[in-house]
């Protein structure tokens, strides 16, 4: 068995004569830009994409902002027997804009959209732009961390549980059941009288739910037409061991229906997070849901400080939806029947 | 030499279906109901056969991708049914298996190197560089020349000879003994079949690996095999060397095969043979022959008897038929 396999040498060598690192790379090159043309057919997701992108923007650019004005000292008639920087009036979460209108009498807060605050201050005179840009940095993190993890998780136990079977898939699909039948924002509410729910603690139990429940069960379907395909068969004959079968055969083939539920992932996670924090059950220091849920308890409704509720509102909406048309945009890539050519 | 490299003793798969009202009936389908033959070192063994009657199966059988119901299959000496891990292994390796349908056989998210390799990776042999000569030179023995050409393309790429030849490639780039080919032919174009038959044949006289050829085309399995067994409805009913089984077929059925062939010779009139009804599902057989609903000369005694044996009616050449 050892001789018949040794590696022949002289007649079969040297074949390629270009190198074959060259060819994979042009070829790896050639398949993304197929993928990104099928990608932008449909503008659905190009949208989602440019939304994206301008909210990365947003996030990067607030603490380059929160340097140039910490670099910069207030005049001395604002001061106001104050010692602080510029960088305190952007403070997020303490900044309390203590300068005068032009009237030379402090802002009263919250305060109306102005030159000085485009998105005007909540009720504790904190700018609200500063808050959104600060904000997209933590819903970024959070959003893609609990996706993440129930993507990875509902990928890895579908694959399992479809190659499986048995008592394995039984076990896995009733925990399943048990997750949707779960009611999910008094469930919440319970576990976060339970105790002090953080973003990192939320983004968790989102990923756990969510790795747990639905998505496992659609992932699983998927891997199930896998399963019977006859190249897993061929796999096996070769000799392939049931993981080697999992990740080099099964999982390969549902990762793109894993990508396209990241991208839900995202934009459900983020939801949930602002309903949370609206109805400040969320140990954060500061999101979007938050900036509502700040004016509710200090009793503003909507017609005396619309925008600290049409901003926050408008903003959460295009941040999950950007994610869902990147989404629905990768449709045509994770299911070729509906590609046009 | 003499020495067969696989025996088949009796072997058996059922399937057990559900059927009827909340699926409480087990039934049984015999899709292979106990055959026996063997397959000599570096031999072309043929078998033929209508679709579902269990082709397939036995192929499946014996390279281990099933477990028998019952029955024996004995690989270079060694019964392969209970096989510790390390000997699993060394089965795996010296066997192969080629699909009916190459559109189906090749993951589509992995290069052809990558599919070609695989069987490589598993069994750890060579290293990564040797790899990819080895692979490109099998690719170059296939016909899929030049390499560097197709090497790092996906099947999808390919045309459906193309991705075929793949699959032959990475049956044999393990170097196996023994190769289950199922209608490496019968999902490809008329004229790229051809080419496909006579790389089988090229590939063959080269090498000393034993081949179980599965077709439904007489005519193939003469031109490649030396052996064959004809199959109906998970039996053997006829079998022996080539020439004998095509030139002088006892059995009705083998006749009604060869009266199904085509013949390049207009001027010449052979007697076709018509067989009564179509395949049925070998599900709640009568214990008599197979072939009795279909036959043309079944009598009385084929009424009331079993399924009859196979029984040696010339050198080399065996029939199940109480007619002969
Ligand atoms: N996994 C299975 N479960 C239940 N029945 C099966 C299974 N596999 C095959 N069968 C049945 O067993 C019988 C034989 O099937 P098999 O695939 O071996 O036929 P075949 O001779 O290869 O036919 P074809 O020429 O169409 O490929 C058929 O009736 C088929 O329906
Ligand atoms: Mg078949």
């Amino acid at each position: 068995m050892l001789v018949k396999n040794s590696i022949p040498s002289g007649s079969d060598a040297k074949i390629i004569s270009e190198s074959l690192w060259r060819i994979r790379l042009n070829l790896l090159q050639q398949a993304w830009k197929n993928n990104w043309q099928i990608f932008t057919e449909k503008k659905i997701g190009l949208v989602g994409l440019w939304i994206i992108g301008f909210f990365i923007l947003l996030a990067i650019s607030h603490p380059i902002l929160m340097a140039y004005w910490s670099s910069q000292e207030l005049p001395p008639e604002a001061m106001m027997g104050h010692n602080k920087s510029l960088a305190d009036v952007y403070d997020p979460i303490r900044g309390l804009d203590l300068r005068p209108g032009k009237d030379m009498m402090p802002l009263s807060h919250p305060a109306a959209p102005s030159w000085r605050h485009p998105f005007g201050t909540d009720p504790m005179g904190r700018d609200v732009l500063s808050q959104i840009m600060y904000s997209a940095r933590i819903e970024f993190l959070f959003g893609v961390f609990s996706a993440l993890l129930s993507v990875f998780l509902a990928t890895l136990v579908g694959a399992v549980s479809a190659y499986f079977g048995g008592k394995i898939d039984a076990f896995f699909m009733r925990l399943a059941d048990l997750v949707l039948t779960l009611p999910f924002l008094p469930f919440l509410i319970f576990l976060s009288s339970l105790l002090t729910l953080d973003l990192f603690k939320l983004g968790l139990v989102l990923g756990l739910l969510g790795g747990f429940g639905g998505r496992t069960i659609v992932l699983k379907s998927q891997a199930l037409s896998i399963k019977v395909r006859p190249y897993i068969e061929a796999a096996k004959i070769a000799g392939g061991s049931h993981w080697h079968i999992i990740f080099r055969h099964i999982i390969p083939n549902i990762l793109p229906l894993s990508f396209f539920y990241l991208m839900l992932g995202v934009t459900s996670a983020v939801m949930s997070e602002a309903t949370l924090s609206f109805l400040g059950l969320l140990q954060a220091p500061i999101s979007w849901g938050l900036i509502m849920n700040f004016a509710r308890s200090f009793g503003y409704s909507f017609y005396e400080a619309w925008w600290l509720y049409l901003i926050p509102g408008v903003t959460i909406t295009l941040f999950c939806g950007s994610f869902y048309l990147v989404g629905r945009g990768l449709d045509t890539l994770v299911n070729p029947k509906l590609r046009k050519r | 030499m003499n020495e067969p490299l696989l025996e088949v003793n009796g072997l058996e798969k059922y399937f057990s279906i559900k059927s009827g009202f909340f699926r409480r009936e087990l039934k049984y389908l015999q899709a292979v109901d106990g055959i026996s033959f063997k397959i000599k070192r570096g031999q072309m063994f043929g078998l033929v056969g209508e679709s579902g009657c269990g082709k397939t199966t036995t192929g499946r059988l014996l390279v281990k991708s099933i477990a028998p119901t019952a029955g024996e299959i004995v690989f270079n000496g060694k019964s392969i049914i209970e096989l510790d891990d390390d000997e699993v292994r060394d089965f795996r390796q010296s066997v192969q298996m080629i699909f009916q349908d190459p559109y189906q056989s090749l993951n589509p998210r992995m290069t052809i190197f990558d599919i070609i390799a695989e069987p490589l990776k598993i069994h750890k042999i060579g290293a990564f560089n040797q790899r990819e000569e080895l692979v490109a030179g099998i690719m170059e023995k296939v016909g899929l020349s030049p390499a560097a050409s197709f090497i790092f393309r996906y099947p999808h790429e390919l045309s459906g000879g193309q991705r075929q030849r793949v699959a032959i490639a990475r049956a044999m780039v393990i170097k196996p003994d023994f190769i289950v080919a199922d209608e490496p032919t019968s999902m490809l174009d008329v004229s790229i079949r051809t080419q496909v038959i006579e790389l089988m044949k090229k590939l063959q006289e080269e090498s000393r690996v034993s081949y179980l050829y599965i077709t439904h085309d007489l005519a193939v399995a003469r031109y490649l095999c030396t052996e064959i067994a004809v199959m109906y409805l998970g039996k053997i009913v006829e079998s022996g060397e080539i020439e004998k089984v095509t030139q002088n077929p006892a059995h009705p059925y083998t006749q009604a095969l060869i009266s199904a062939v085509p013949i390049p010779d207009p001027s010449y009139q052979r007697e076709s043979i018509a067989i009564i009804g179509g395949v049925s599902k070998p599900i709640d057989l009568l214990p008599r022959c197979r072939f009795y609903d279909r036959c043309y000369e079944r009598d009385q005694h084929c009424q009331s008897q079993a399924m009859p044996d196979l029984h040696e009616i010339e050198e080399q050449h065996f029939v199940a038929c109480y007619q002969r």
